[in-house]
């Protein structure tokens, strides 16, 4: 049994995992780490596929939204200034560059804040930024506050409904087992205090 | 019973035959984790269900550890992120909807099975000499609880957490010094948002460990405090703890996977539209009746008189006015957590 086990975990270890095609993962930085809704932020990659088209994508939690199209040189790099929407919602998002058949092929983090009120781009973010929180609470107040839940879509998946009902099933035989276990030892359990 | 032999609380011993046998045939894991120190004797009247609600909530406790640690994966502490993040959760991330639901139904299951705890403790008088410091210990782990369940609710950062945390603010104004670390001003540097995450997952969870091992000990040298009757081998209550807790767990999946717990929209600052956490409406009533003052007055009043317990029974009978107040203190409680859930809504900070 012992031998099985050591012969098992050596061969997972002489074994080379199956090699998965993907794409070259390519570099992008950039101009700003904040940049207000509205704003034009400067976006720059390196390291990727040469004279590829790639469309760039700004993806937060809740919301995605297309910033436009670029293609790389020779030499696999592009610069290009894209509009943050003015609808994008503040928050953490990821800039994302997709090769064409949707694979992501670069990522950079940026954090977008409340729209400013005119004309900012990306070099304001440090003005945006201090005036981030304010603008929050100035933004929160515009909106009505409501009790109400929100509507969100919750489904488990099949995967999912396997992995509850597999981890409730094992939960309940577990204990059943315990309690049969238990059942012929003294003062088997009762509600009475 | 045909067993004569009467067991003391605390008495170390053999135990029952079958739960030797068990831990004998469970061999390797037996010898290196030293099981054998589970075989002291308890009575056998602890295996009732009653003596093991404290249990209970630890196992909820453990569900809790579990399921938050999945959750602060998915969660982003930046309050202009915060509640995109939860959404994220529920929405899209890999069984988010559920470990959320399966967190907060086990936080719901904690609530009321630690009051249920605290409850049966009183009425079996278990905090009279020498119990009284695994007294106070249980009353600093259920502040402890109730505070876990309050940062909690502030986290979701939709408009309930928000009111909430603007309340934690409010008290801490009339707290004055004492309330400073609830303060935005106690660190500019950061978001208070941040910080109340920071006491949610690691502040608050190592003084509950801390505590719960401290209560842990004295229970173990101290016995548990059931009715003199024939022993039972402590490995024996254990495995019936974790039997019923472990079916318990199974229902809570099931509950979880097919009510999940709701979330509002983002927060909106200086307004109040919603109600807390069910556990802390009896709070909320006290705020419409007397104002912000009743989110300190009520639990004070409450805590003080648990901490006084084990000072004002000291004798060997307990006095009846004892119990008079504490069953007073009771359905008061009741009736404003009754009133919390009718009361009509009211903008309490500010007024």
């Amino acid at each position: 049994m012992r031998q099985s086990v050591l012969v098992l975990l050596a061969a997972g270890l002489v074994i080379r995992p199956a090699e998965a095609f993907t794409h070259d993962k390519g570099v992008i930085r950039l101009g700003a780490e904040e940049v207000a809704a509205g704003a034009e932020l400067e976006v720059r990659g390196e390291k990727l596929p040469k004279s590829t088209e790639f469309t760039l994508e700004l993806r937060g939690a809740l919301e995605t939204h297309t910033l436009g199209k670029v293609t790389t040189d020779t030499l696999g790099a592009f610069v290009a200034r894209v509009v943050v929407p003015a609808a994008a919602q503040p928050g953490a998002y990821v800039v994302r560059a997709l090769a064409p058949d949707g694979d992501e092929s670069a990522r950079a983090e940026v954090r977008v804040l409340v729209a400013a009120a005119t004309g900012a781009s990306a070099g304001d973010h440090d003005a945006a930024h201090e005036h981030g929180e304010a603008a929050h609470a100035e933004h929160a107040a515009s909106v009505e506050a409501t009790a109400e839940p929100l509507d969100l879509p919750v489904r488990h998946g099949a995967l999912g409904w396997a992995v509850i009902l597999a981890v409730s099933a094992g939960s309940l035989v577990s204990g059943l087992a315990l309690l049969r276990r238990a059942r012929s030892a003294p003062g088997h359990a009762t509600w009475t205090g | 019973m045909d067993r004569t032999e009467v067991v003391e609380p605390g008495k170390a011993g053999t135990g029952s035959a079958g739960g030797e046998r068990a831990l004998e045939h469970a061999g390797w894991a037996a010898t290196r984790f030293a099981l054998g120190g589970l075989r002291y004797r308890i009575p056998a009247a602890a295996n009732r269900l009653p003596y093991m609600l404290g249990g209970f909530t630890f196992l909820g406790l453990v569900v809790l550890a579990l399921t938050g640690v999945w959750l602060d994966q998915l969660y982003n502490p930046d309050p202009l992120a915060a509640h995109a993040s939860v959404v994220y959760t529920v929405t899209r991330a890999p069984l988010g909807a559920w470990v959320r639901a399966l967190h907060y139904w086990a936080a719901c299951v904690v609530l009321v099975s630690v009051a249920l705890h605290l409850i049966h403790v009183f009425r079996r008088r278990s905090y009279v000499a020498p119990r009284e410091v695994t007294w106070w210990s249980g009353v600093l782990l259920l502040v402890l609880v109730g505070a876990l369940a309050f940062t909690g609710t502030v986290l979701r950062a939709d408009q309930e957490g928000g009111e909430a945390l603007a309340h934690a603010v409010a008290a801490a104004e009339l707290l004055g010094p004492v309330g400073a670390p609830l303060s935005p001003d106690f660190a500019p540097g950061t978001s208070l948002l941040a910080r109340i995450h920071n006491a949610h997952v690691s502040l608050l969870p190592l003084l509950l460990a801390g505590t719960i091992a401290l209560h842990f000990w004295l229970i173990r040298h101290l016995g548990i405090n059931a009715p003199a009757s024939a022993p039972a081998s402590f490995a024996e209550h254990l495995r019936r703890l974790l039997g019923y807790g472990l079916i318990g767990i199974a229902a809570l999946c099931l509950v979880a996977a097919l009510l999940p717990p709701a979330l509002g929209h983002r927060a909106v600052d200086g307004v109040e539209v919603t109600k807390p956490f069910w556990p802390f409406l009896w709070i909320y009533a006290l705020e419409n009746t007397i104002g912000l003052w009743g989110m300190i007055v009520g639990p004070a009043v409450i805590l003080g008189f648990l901490v006084a317990v084990p000072l004002l029974d000291r004798r060997a009978a307990r006095p009846a006015w004892l119990v008079a107040l504490a069953a007073a203190l009771l359905v008061a409680l009741l009736g404003a957590l009754a009133y919390g859930f009718v009361a009509p809504q009211m903008q309490h900070i500010g007024m």
